[in-house]
């Protein structure tokens, strides 16, 4: 009896063990500020004419450079400071003529564009 | 830290709340504490019957629109466990438990190991779960596509707080979600942590344990007992239908893993008596007619669980039965009379009778509805679905497990108690899907033949022990036909032992390379978090008006973004695998594909004005030049591995 009890107790413990590990890494994998190294570039409303943007930061780069550029040509430009794992709204001008406006922001070595066509 | 403890403790009372305590005050209730069963097979079995008992709790609520909530399911699982103990107290008092001294002298036999023995399985178990925990902790974050179905299907259910018959759809089924649902409901965890693959985790090892309590009950023998969890839990622990399927959130077949050796186990205890050849019921009619209405209880839950166990199950069984009464052709009548004796009693009818009134009454499980029996049933022309190759089999089983496996079969068939329910068990549950997996056609079986393959790797784990114990322990064996073993009377004894050290090196380097596997890298996990970055961003700018497109072949963790949006099992829309569109010709059936891969054309405007697509998902690294042309596309969101895109 005493040997089955801890047989049983023996595999309880390898699964808990197991599971707090599991836990942890599961944790640890899907938090985007840990070990990552990624931002993303985003229209804060997305169906409408406006082009004010947000970057959301999971990288160890703090230090962004953001141009408008209507049909090729940048109307604006700025930088803005976001630590990791947070984010920061940039209000844009609204777009002046028709055509497409770019959103283009640099970090380091990465570069994304997000557009609206008018 | 303090709610990642927390967050433990939790999950450990969930699972001890919706699987350990009804299983194991149901066994309290119908045995008592007689020594008919040890503490490990309560242990064991607990699990299992607390699963199916909180399935039928769920049902029973669905018809008078009980809400399924983290409270009731809590309260359904106490009344009932309260219950059941008060039956135990009363049947006490008229003292119903008195088990036979010699079941209990047998129980105590073969629950007891030396320390040799001990040792063994205590180091069969740490590898079985130590090697899967390593294989888990590169696969545990959730990207599997089968996994995000089922935890969609798992929230679907907590947040109506029914049961779901899944849109009519026959695909899944109850039984691999309530569990889940209930957790995630006591809880309070995100899906997407580790706590789904750790169910199933759980599950695998308990189903491992059932295998072992098995077999040392049909052979009576610690050793091939201890032996069945080398060849199932550490060797080709990583391959389907292990590691992998955890990992892959293959429910159903992890499940029914753990119910169909557990329903063996009761089948044949409930009829454990025929193995004596007198045949007779009087001795052991009692614990018979219980453990005959726990084998009918759980066969229907796996009925609601999952319909490939149950399907195969049918099919074994059938073949047992033939089997069973061809090799004991001389008894059948006595064997009929002392069968009916237990078939024919209140516990087993009343079991019977409820699960079927459940079955079809009460909740009656989508795939019944949905004509997957009449899909599995006929001749299939599919290349999946014509039968796997010896070679193939090989593959699947593992060719060390699979040798053992045959040469247990041959031994066991020549020269053991040919008679004996135990092994036709065994034997049936062996040949069975053999020929399930290598000759469908012969069984009118339409089923992918590498999915039925898989189980056999329980019924050859179970014979390669035997066959490997067999062997190299051959003064034990109980031949028949020889006054020395064979291998003695074939080989020098200095042979004997040289061929024992090649065949184990053999069986370990053979069977332990599979965990390799184990010990890659953890892949990179920034891809899957931009994906569900996206996700969460589109939920929040997106409303029910709106249909979202994403791309199956390119984004990584791609099932699991419905969990944010829950708007519906098809939403958001999927560009399948490419191979899935081949032949076909209806346009609207290759919408999907079009509206991604050349969204400018006619036919892709068509589907749009037709689905009402208007945002769409796609990996910018393969799919983003065919939108950039497009002046009615806004590219609204970008990170490295994902982009969206607004359709104005």
């Amino acid at each position: 009896m005493q040997q089955q009890k801890n047989i049983i107790i023996f595999i309880i413990v390898l699964l808990m063990a197991s599971s707090f590990w599991l836990f942890y890494q599961s944790n640890q994998q899907t938090n985007p500020d840990l070990g990552q190294d990624w931002w993303t570039l985003a229209f804060t409303e997305p169906k409408s004419s406006n082009l004010n943007f947000t970057i959301t930061n999971h990288s160890d780069q703090t230090s962004f450079h953001w141009q408008e550029m209507e049909n090729g040509e940048t109307v604006k430009q700025g930088d803005v400071e976001i630590k990791k794992g947070a984010n920061a709204e940039v209000v844009a001008p609204e777009a002046s003529v028709s055509g497409r406006v770019d959103i283009q922001v640099n970090s380091g070595n990465g570069k994304e564009d997000i557009y609206k066509n008018f | 830290m303090i709610d990642f403890i927390y967050n433990q403790i939790i999950f450990y009372l969930a699972i001890f709340l919706v699987m350990f305590l009804p299983g194991w005050f149901l066994l309290l209730a119908i045995f008592g504490k007689s020594k008919i069963l040890s503490t490990l097979e309560r242990f064991v079995i607990s699990f299992a019957l607390g699963l199916v008992v909180m399935d039928f709790i769920a049902f029973a609520y669905y018809r008078p629109h009980i809400p399924l909530t983290a409270e009731t399911s809590i309260l359904g699982s106490l009344i009932f466990s309260a219950v059941c103990y008060g039956i135990y107290k009363h049947r006490q008092n008229k003292a119903a438990f008195d088990s036979s001294s010699e079941a209990s002298t047998e129980t105590k036999k073969l629950f007891s190991f030396s320390k040799n023995q001990l040792i063994l399985l205590l180091l069969f178990i740490f590898l079985t779960i130590f090697i899967r925990t390593v294989y888990l902790t590169g696969t545990v974050a959730p990207t599997a596509t089968d996994m995000g179905h089922h935890t969609y299907w798992a929230k679907v259910i907590a947040e109506t707080h029914a049961v779901t018959n899944y849109g009519g759809s026959p695909t899944f089924i109850i039984g691999e979600h309530v569990a889940l649902a209930e957790i995630y409901m006591i809880t309070g965890l995100s899906v997407f942590s580790a706590f789904p693959v750790m169910f199933l985790f759980l599950v695998n090892i308990l189903g491992i344990m059932t295998a072992f309590i098995l077999t040392i009950r049909i052979f009576k023998n610690k050793t091939v007992a201890i032996l069945s969890i080398l060849f199932l839990g550490v060797l080709y622990a990583v391959t389907s239908p292990q590691a992998k399927y955890i990992s892959g959130g293959v429910i159903g077949n992890i499940i029914g893993d753990y119910l169909m050796p557990l329903m063996f186990y009761f089948y044949y205890r409930a009829f454990e008596f025929l193995r004596e050849g007198n045949y007779s019921v009087e001795t052991q009619s009692k614990e018979a007619k219980s453990f005959l209405a726990l084998a009918v209880f759980t066969t229907f839950g796996l009925f609601y669980t999952h319909h490939l166990t149950a399907f195969i199950f049918l099919f074994i069984f059938a073949f047992l039965f033939v089997f069973y009464l061809l090799i004991n052709f001389g008894n059948i009548k006595k064997i009929f009379l002392s069968a009916w004796q237990v078939i024919w009693s209140p516990s087993v009818m009343a079991t019977f009778f409820v699960g079927l009134f459940f079955f079809f009454v009460i909740f009656t499980p989508s795939y019944i509805k949905g004509g997957a029996v009449n899909t599995a049933v006929g001749v299939s022309t599919k290349g999946t679905r014509v039968g796997l190759t010896l070679t193939n089999l090989k593959n699947t089983m593992g060719e060390a497990r699979a040798a053992m496996g045959i040469i247990g079969l041959i031994i066991l068939v020549l020269a053991y108690r040919r008679k004996d329910l135990g092994i036709a068990i065994v034997v049936s549950w062996t040949v069975m899907l053999f020929i399930m997996s290598t000759e469908p056609h012969f069984l009118l079986v339409n089923l992918p033949s590498d999915r039925i393959g898989n189980y056999l790797s329980y019924p050859l784990a179970i014979l390669a022990a035997y066959g490997f114990w067999a062997m190299f322990k051959p003064s034990k064996v109980e031949w028949k036909y020889y006054s020395k073993t064979v291998a003695e009377n074939l080989v020098p004894l200095t042979l004997l032992k040289s061929a024992f050290i090649i065949i184990l090196a053999f069986v370990l380097i053979e069977g332990l390379s599979d965990s390799a596997q184990a010990f890659k890298k953890a892949p990179n996990f920034t891809p899957l978090n931009e994906v569900f970055a996206a996700a969460q961003y589109l939920d929040k700018n997106s409303t029910d008006n709106d249909v979202i497109l994403k791309d199956h072949n390119y984004l990584t963790g791609d099932t699991w973004i419905k969990s944010f949006f829950m708007r519906g099992y098809d939403y958001p829309l999927s560009r399948s695998y490419f191979k899935r569109y081949d032949g076909i010709t209806d346009p609207s059936k290759l919408c999907t594909l079009v509206m991604i891969s050349n969204p400018g054309a006619d036919d892709a405007n068509q589907c749009f004005a037709s689905t009402k697509t208007d945002f769409i998902m796609i990996n910018p690294s393969y799919d983003s030049s065919q939108f950039v042309k497009l002046d009615n596309f806004n590219e609204i969101y970008v990170t490295d591995g994902v982009a969206v895109y607004y359709r104005k």
